[in-house]
């Protein structure tokens, strides 16, 4: 029995499908009362005074907050820039200030605006372009050389005052390269590419509760990607040692990059702390979007050397990161977004240049394909560009020009694993690649468009797995690894139940709580099936190993020649010869029996190291985990008199390495499609020109509903298994690379479709009527 | 100032204080603390706090707790339970049409006042009806496909 590689249903199902499911929104503690947050309506202003008084004398107010509540450090990853409540200056609007907590969140609201604060505005700077400037009208942090910074920016003469992320990549002569291409026949290629301002916009909106023991230890509720990173993060933001601090982890109503860290959570236990009562926090909609992580732009300026029939020979790549006030959830964005480009082509040559500036919006975060969903919209339509420039199908030239297993990649890094001829070959054939859409006439115009991907996991990292064995041959799995609706749960509960030979149903899961459950990392960076897996297994390795030992005297042999399957611990090679796992477990100790096992408890821990990230070359033999790949693959039709476009059919190729569950995997593929496809097509966060959000609900900001997806037969999931060698069963991860081809695959489907290019996501019905009535003045047609 | 309320909730009477003001997605979560109806933006657009109001579907963040005086509300808890799973809600597990379960509870009760009125739907009936729930997992390809399993064997 295998239950690795089948779909049994998701173990946390029926909590979900009958409203059992806590979230912590659900969550009600005695005496408990609730916490709303004072903001900026400023995008960049001093702070002269907070007056409190009012809001203190509001009836049913029991806190109210300031920064002056709070211990004097900045908070932040890698680069400590941000205070949890605002000190002397805001940046951008909807920065806390100060919080309150009453007896109803409606109180607390009338309490915050009762709050008077007095503001001295400064001039605000909205522009990546102007931001990055030596000498800028505008610098966000004049005090950025005093903060602690973990990371090292590549080296440049003079840092631009609002830079807060600089990191290349250094490999062969792309000066050389260009020279060629000119040369020899072949052509340079340049083209500026942006991606759009989108926002995770997860269903389930951010919230904490926390609540105070006497003895001074802090306990917060809070539905995140991390109950560590949390603990981290609420350990410094209020001062107190880890120990007293445990996170712990209800049901997440999604998570896509924006649940990293738990400013809510601190806010809440400030609150909490004050009032002596349990506080509740939660976001409303507004806020979500206003305050919490959103995958803010990048531009990319990209210049290929390409010979005369379509082989690479050099990309020199310029990427501004537009972040926000802070460098927030996406301190490693302009890193970790160049890993795409050496991940999938040969490239003699590739110069990149990279970085994240501060501008007066909000903190860019994380958001599925951190980084590379965002390099892949330049990269993948730059490749559908030099095909149809060199009369060379798109496929082809992509094939032409990819790596092979084993060979070094432009950054060191061998390619290993390497998929991406088996997701192409795969997914144009489910396509129909090469036959010509049926064009339905005049407005509607149809194309198909196909695109390529990567996605690195992210390292150093490690996952830390208990697995306690009960007397009634039941399996507790102990882990911090979170299930965000990926079925993170589902999986390592398969594995646990595969280590023990057993039925799924014989497996108990512990859920993330950092008081009971071990170190993991992060929900993030499509890591937990491949590291937690791995540690699992380790975990069940350990505890198999205590039961053969135990049993080994009983049995009369060396603990060797047994083995552990089924509840039964048998001789290998007599299985009758057994013992049960219960025999293991003797418990009547008063009648002077002595327990042979009082307790198995397998541990184990699994880590990767990476070679560390050189800022100025990007050169590293292991800097990741590993690299997954996939493709994509769109038939859609476009209107050209209202822009509107329609996807017909969509199809998603995706190398996993080992379907650890291959509904699962199908699952990520139409989530990722159906994200993929609102961020290509209508994502966008407005601003108005005092740097406020002007579609903050989720009618203006507008993500898929069922009607903008493909009908259910024209979704295709295809799984590719191609083994990593340090995988769990030689498993990879498949929550991002799902959505890193998707914006190219639309885009170049559209062009197919009417011939056009636009280069800055989304591709909206305004766009749309605009590049096209252009074309007609110039004299062009479909 | 409050105002009582009597109404039934998945077949159980219930009498309550309520303040004029309050939803009737608050009294359900906070004031009889059935907390499977969720509350994902407090202005009827997300539609995870999907109830039926004597039978009808309705947003009850978007209609008044006074104004479900009288009548009888289905809520997710009332749907199925884990021992009588209702064959939407098995059919949501089998198909994989749930991810983080945020959107579930509204989605299944959508699905259900679907078959109620129409056993025999389309895939464009489905599209249409579902359009008010929104997920951003994507569930919506595997909850079409659930649905229409659902009304082929009955």
């Amino acid at each position: 029995m295998k239950v690795v590689g089948t779909s049994p249903k998701r173990i946390d199902g029926i909590e979900k499908v009958t409203g059992a499911a806590q979230y912590t929104g659900d969550i009600v503690l005695p005496r408990m009362i609730f916490g709303k947050i004072k903001r900026s309506p400023l995008a960049h202003a001093k702070i002269l005074s907070i007056d409190t008084r009012k809001a203190e004398q509001v009836p049913g107010v029991r806190a109210v907050i300031t920064a002056a509540d709070l211990p004097d450090v900045r908070l932040g990853v890698l680069t400590r820039d941000e205070y949890l409540l605002a000190h002397d200056t805001v940046r951008f609007v909807g920065e806390p200030i100060a919080a309150v907590a009453a007896d109803t969140p409606e109180i607390a609201r009338e309490a915050c605006e009762q709050m008077t604060v007095e503001y001295e505005e400064l001039p605000a700077l909205f522009d990546p372009e102007e931001a990055i400037a030596l000498d800028p009208p505008v610098v966000l942090h004049e005090d950025y050389e005093e903060y602690e910074r973990l990371i090292e920016l590549a080296e440049m003469d003079k840092r631009p005052p609002n830079l807060w992320q600089a990191y290349r990549i250094r490999h062969g002569d792309i000066d050389a390269a260009f020279h060629t291409a000119e040369a020899e026949g072949g052509f340079i290629l340049e083209n500026r590419y942006m991606t759009g301002y989108v926002h995770t916009t997860c269903m389930e909106p951010r919230a904490a509760v926390a609540q105070w023991g006497p003895d001074g230890t802090l306990t917060v509720w809070a539905g995140g990607q991390s109950p560590y990173i949390a603990r981290d993060g609420l350990s410094r933001a209020l001062g107190l040692p880890p120990s007293k601090v445990r996170v712990i982890v209800p049901f997440v109503g999604g998570a896509f990059g924006g649940k990293l860290t738990v400013h809510e959570g601190a806010i809440a236990a400030a609150l909490a702390k004050k009032a002596r009562r349990p506080v509740k926090v939660v976001l409303t909609r507004e806020e979500e979007f206003t305050t919490t992580s959103a995958r803010t732009p990048f531009i990319f300026s990209i210049k290929d050397a390409v010979s005369h029939d379509g082989v690479l020979l050099g990309r020199k790549i310029l990427s501004i990161f537009w972040g926000g006030a802070y460098s927030g959830e996406g301190f490693l964005k302009p890193i970790f977004s160049t890993h795409l480009y050496p991940g999938s082509y040969r490239l003699p040559a590739l110069w990149v240049d990279s970085y994240g500036v501060y501008t007066n919006r909000i903190a860019g975060g994380a958001l599925r394909g951190y980084g590379c969903a965002e390099s892949a919209w330049a990269v993948e339509t730059q490749m559908d560009i030099i095909a149809r420039t060199c009369h060379i199908d798109p496929v082809a030239l992509r094939m032409k020009n990819l790596l092979t297993e084993g060979e070094r990649t432009a950054i060191t890094m061998p390619a290993h694993a390497f998929s991406a001829h088996e997701c192409l070959t795969k997914c144009a054939e489910a396509i129909e690649w090469g036959t010509p859409s049926e064009q339905p006439g005049h407005p509607w115009y149809r194309g198909k468009g196909i695109a390529l991907g990567n996605k690195y996991s992210f390292a150093p990292t490690a996952a830390s797995v208990d697995v306690k064995v009960h007397e009634d041959n039941t399996y507790e799995l102990r882990t911090s690894a979170v299930d965000l609706g990926q079925g993170a749960y589902t999986v390592l509960t398969q594995i646990v139940a595969d280590e023990f030979g057993v039925e799924i149903e014989r497996v108990k899961l512990v859920t993330p709580d950092t008081a009971i459950t071990p170190f993991d990392h992060v929900a993030g960076s499509s890591r937990q099936t491949f590291h937690t897996g791995n540690a699992t297994r380790l975990a069940c390795a350990d505890a198999t190993r205590q039961m053969r030992q135990e049993a080994a005297p009983q049995l009369g042999v060396d603990p060797d020649k047994l083995d552990v399957s089924g509840g039964r611990i048998f001789v290998k090679e007599n299985p009758a010869r057994f013992i049960e796992v219960g025999d293991l477990f003797v418990v009547e100790m008063l009648a002077g029996k002595r327990p042979a096992a009082v307790e198995i408890f397998g541990k184990a821990t699994w880590e990767v190291s990476a070679s560390p990230h050189d800022p100025n070359t990007g050169q590293g033999e292991h800097p990741m985990a590993y690299m997954g790949h996939g493709a994509q693959a769109a038939e859609v039709e476009v209107n050209v008199e209202t822009g509107q476009v329609r996807v017909l059919k969509f199809v998603s190729a995706i190398d996993v390495g080992k379907a650890m569950n291959p509904q699962g995997v199908e699952m990520q593929n139409f989530g990722g499609a159906c994200m993929g496809i609102g961020i290509a097509l209508h994502e966008e966060m407005c601003f108005d020109e005092k740097g406020r959000m002007t579609n903050s609900n989720l009618e203006a900001y507008k993500i898929p509903t069922i009607i903008e997806m493909p009908r259910s037969e024209s979704m295709q999931s295809i799984i590719v298994e191609v083994p990593h060698q340090q995988g769990p069963y030689g498993a990879k991860g498949a929550g991002e690379i799902v959505v890193v081809p998707t914006s190219p695959a639309l885009g170049n489907a559209v062009y197919d479709a009417i011939g056009v290019r636009i280069w800055d996501l989304p591709l909206t019905p305004e766009k749309i009527v605009k590049v096209w009535q252009a074309k007609q003045r110039e004299g062009g047609s479909a | 100032m409050k105002y009582s309320l009597s109404l039934t909730v998945n077949d159980e009477q219930y009498n309550l204080l309520v303040e004029a003001s309050h939803t009737l997605m608050e009294v359900i979560r906070d004031g009889i603390g059935l907390t499977g109806t969720k509350c994902g933006c407090e202005d009827g657009r997300c539609g995870t706090c999907t109830v039926l109001l004597d039978g009808e579907l309705v947003k009850s963040c978007l209609v008044l707790g006074l104004q479900a005086q009288g009548k009888s509300v289905l809520t997710i808890e009332g749907l199925g339970t884990p021992d009588h799973l209702h064959p939407l809600q098995i059919a949501f597990l089998e198909h994989g049409a749930v991810q983080c379960g945020f959107c579930t509870p509204g989605m299944l009760l959508t699905a259900k006042k679907l078959l109620d009125e129409n056993p025999n739907p389309t895939e464009e009936d489905i599209r249409h009806t579902l359009v008010g729930n929104l997920c951003r997992c994507g569930v919506y390809t595997h909850a079409t496909r659930a649905i229409l399993s659902v009304a082929r064997k009955s």
